[in-house]
């Protein structure tokens, strides 16, 4: 968790967008976490467990691969 | 700023004032004394840290909370607090443990024996110090 997941991005900000400007505290509460996480995993830095992730798909009601992408690492990756 | 950084910020504070306190008073001459008196000044050196965290922790929401307009409350932690407080704890007890061992080597090759009571400190300050560094930047960084 939180370390190597420059490849996961995610449409939350989309999502809450279409869920008629869901504020982020407003998510955090309904996905039990704090404000401070939604920011950092809607900003990329830091992936969520499985849990917080089926959670978050959950509120919007919408498929977990429709929340977050996961891109394979090029060839330059280590 | 939240509740947690703020009580990181007012440990590093707290470390710095407590710090500044005992290099000032080393400068005049305080680093000799007896075993007893060194430990007595830095059990002071403790209850001075501990008070320093406690008046910073209420002054400090008092203050963030009129600096951002909204009351700062201390919210439960989450799965992200979990794993920034680990890695911190882990850098801290790394810390620590480099601290303590390398005070071992000067008292390996026979110093003064007062020098174990400021490993005694200052090992378990600098843990706490790195702890509070590595919270603030994990904070930032994920």
């Amino acid at each position: 968790m939180g370390k190597g997941q420059a490849n996961v991005s995610n449409t939350i900000r989309t999502l809450r967008f279409h869920a008629g400007e869901m504020t982020q505290a407003a998510l955090a509460e309904k996905v039990g976490v704090t404000r401070q996480t939604i920011v950092a995993i809607e900003q990329g830095r830091y992936s969520p467990s499985l849990e917080v992730a089926f959670r978050i798909a959950h509120v919007f009601g919408v498929p977990l691969d429709q929340v977050f992408q996961w891109t394979p690492p090029g060839p330059d990756a280590g | 700023m939240t509740s947690k950084e703020m009580m990181a910020w007012v440990q590093l504070l707290g470390v710095a004032a407590v710090g500044g306190w005992l290099g000032w008073d080393a400068l005049n001459g305080g680093v000799v004394g007896s075993t007893a008196e060194i430990a007595q000044k830095l059990l002071w050196a403790v209850g001075a840290m501990i008070g320093f965290n406690i008046g910073g922790a209420i002054i400090g929401t008092i203050v963030v909370s009129i600096a951002q307009r909204e009351e700062l409350k201390d919210e439960p932690a989450d799965e992200r607090d979990h794993a920034v407080i680990a890695r911190s704890q882990r850098n801290s007890g790394i810390a620590t443990s480099i601290v303590a061992a390398l005070a071992l080597i000067p008292l390996a090759l026979g110093a003064d024996a007062n020098l174990a009571i400021y490993a005694l400190f200052v090992a378990p300050v600098i843990g706490g110090t790195i702890n509070a560094v590595s919270e603030l930047y994990y904070y930032r960084t994920m």
